[in-house]
């Protein structure tokens, strides 16, 4: 059962903005090899691993939100079924997350719509809801 | 025709994404429950509206379609607000929204769920509490507000052609006069 650094409730400790963001640049360039290669699956999955949920800077959240909207402007929208079929629970809220974020800008709004749908479909209700409720925002 | 056609199916093809978006994260967001205030004895304010306590709201969400069209939900424990912002193209379509919509605020009492404001930096706005998912069902309640904002954009274009024909018309009659 997967689950992501400072998703519990109870998670405190966490890296410090300057790790966050060094860590978020390396992510960006393995990223962006892997949308290069057309490895969706895997830039996908390294993208959102490591979100920066206990951090308060925005910046640091503006940094990785970049990286996963390059990857949902780069998977082509017939993709995105295989995608969020392979993906488990945690991944899809994470992901959720990322979508709602991307919502609030109307940038990328067809493919991002799409996305949602499928991920409702995938992981219900529960999925939208823990993506309102949980105070650790991306 | 067939432009006209392919338009509104393309036009089609974006809005019922964009809806049943809105009613997945609507259907979420309308799981209410009676919460009596914690600031003041024996009163039930709705919550999003008080937004003192941080631990009774939720993460607000915004759906856009675009830079012009977006809808956000505020949802709390016992009360959710839906703030809708239309499709204004030109300056005709601003002014008919603007009356439509004070037309419906005024009405605000007949509508039960509608805000007699809109919030800051959208058109309408709809208010939903406990009481009215206690008496009304929830699915019904989302139908509604969907419907709704199909509807508007509808409504909007129609009354903008009303009122070029009729522009038309009177300017045709008024420059009868000067024609031989």
């Amino acid at each position: 059962e997967k689950s992501y650094p400072g998703m519990a409730d109870d998670d405190r400790s966490g890296p410090s903005d300057a790790e966050y963001m060094s860590a978020i640049s390396t992510r960006g360039n393995e990223v962006n090899s892997l949308l290069g290669r057309q490895q969706y699956a895997q830039a996908l999955t390294k993208a959102v691993e490591d979100p920066p949920l206990q951090t308060k800077t925005q910046s640091v959240k503006d940094a990785a939100a970049e990286v996963v909207d390059r990857v949902f402007s780069g998977v082509r929208d017939n993709d995105i079924n295989g995608l969020v079929e392979a993906m488990d629970p945690a991944t899809c809220d994470i992901v959720m997350k990322y979508v709602y974020r991307g919502l609030a800008s109307g940038a990328n709004s067809g493919s991002l719509l799409k996305w949602h749908a499928k991920l409702v479909e995938q992981a219900g209700m529960g999925c939208v809801i823990r993506a309102m409720t949980d105070r650790k925002s991306v | 025709r067939n432009l006209r056609r392919f338009l509104s199916d393309t036009m089609a093809n974006t809005l019922r994404p964009y809806l049943n978006c809105i009613r997945h994260t609507l259907t979420a967001a309308l799981c209410l429950r009676n919460f009596p205030s914690q600031v003041v004895e024996r009163h039930n304010k709705p919550e999003v509206e008080m937004g003192g306590s941080k631990e009774l709201l939720l993460n607000p969400i915004t759906i856009a379609r675009n830079e012009s069209e977006k809808c956000m939900i505020e949802a709390s424990v016992n009360s959710v607000r839906i703030s809708v912002r239309i499709k204004q193209a030109d300056e005709i379509e601003e002014i008919l929204c603007h009356k439509f919509t004070r037309f419906l605020m005024q009405r605000a009492e007949q509508f039960i769920i509608l805000r007699r404001k809109p919030v800051e930096g959208f058109d309408i706005s709809f208010l939903i509490t406990n009481t009215h998912t206690e008496t009304m069902w929830k699915h019904k309640l989302v139908d509604f507000v969907i419907t709704f904002m199909e509807e508007i954009d509808k409504e909007i274009s129609q009354m903008k052609i009303s009122v070029n024909a009729r522009a038309r018309i009177v300017a045709q009659e008024y420059m009868r006069q000067y024609v031989r």
